[in-house]
């Protein structure tokens, strides 16, 4: 799990002066932001269940999802984020040490605001399966 | 020379098929549910979020395709209580605890496992 958060991180941070890391200036955070985080941000995590992943099937299919966070007036920024998140990482080729990447293919991209801040926090979740093959000596 | 014909007893075959397949639906979206309750279980640290332990259900599908859904606070809620969904997906404050969608993909291949088994002793 470990090695795909890396190779998630290390494909993100590989272009750093235009695209996605550009426009949330390189807060993308693992599990959850710290608190008081600058917006905009972004998390990434691992929706499977922990506790089913043992690493010892040759293939594992994994769903990992980003949220984006925007706190603005404006929907705009937030549309923005959307779209170089999709730029970075649709089909994208990640190098996984160990595993052999085959797929990294968008799932559903939802709505995840918050109209209650002010100015509103206006944020997407959007899911990606990964699909990994263990790599062979 | 007259015509051949066969009656390969469609309309029943079909509605046993059907009867098997709802079965293995209802089951499958149970297991789903129990799996998704002992995962939110484990991860639930509020007592908000262990108060979602007793909104689960299971739904007849209102799709086409029919089947049955397994739901936290009940079926196509586009309207407040969110807690569930807050609680699957994350929020800029809180951080993410998915339990649905790990006990769906739990479950997948037993689903199939069981529809074939279901299938083979028709």
């Amino acid at each position: 799990m470990n090695s795909l958060f890396t190779a998630i991180y290390n494909h993100f941070s590989a272009t750093t002066d235009s695209g996605f890391y550009n426009d949330v200036s390189g807060r993308m955070y693992l599990g959850h932001a710290p608190q008081g985080a600058t917006f905009p941000y972004c998390v990434y995590f691992s929706v499977s269940d922990d506790n089913d992943l043992d690493f010892s099937d040759e293939h594992e299919d994994f769903l990992t999802q980003f949220n984006i966070f925007s706190q603005n007036s404006s929907a705009v920024e937030a549309g923005n984020l959307l779209k170089s998140l999709k730029a970075m990482f649709d089909d994208c080729s990640l190098t996984v040490t160990g595993w052999r990447h085959l797929s990294f293919k968008r799932g559903g991209v939802y709505p995840n605001n918050d109209f209650s801040q002010d100015p509103p926090i206006i944020g997407y979740s959007v899911e990606y399966d990964v699909l990994l093959e263990k790599e062979r000596s | 020379m007259s015509a051949f014909k066969m009656d390969w007893n469609g309309a029943k075959v079909l509605a046993a098929t059907r009867k098997i397949t709802d079965r293995v639906a209802k089951e499958v979206a149970t297991d789903v549910m129990e799996d998704a309750k002992s995962i939110l279980k484990r991860k639930a640290k509020t007592t908000t979020d262990r108060g979602l332990l007793s909104q689960f259900s299971v739904e007849k599908s209102k799709y086409k395709t029919g089947g049955y859904t397994a739901h936290c606070q009940g079926p196509g809620n586009w309207h407040p209580p969110y807690h569930a969904s807050f609680v699957e997906m994350g929020t800029f404050k809180d951080e993410p605890k998915p339990f649905m969608r790990p006990a769906t993909k739990k479950n997948k291949h037993k689903a199939n496992r069981k529809l074939r088994k279901a299938l083979d002793k028709l």
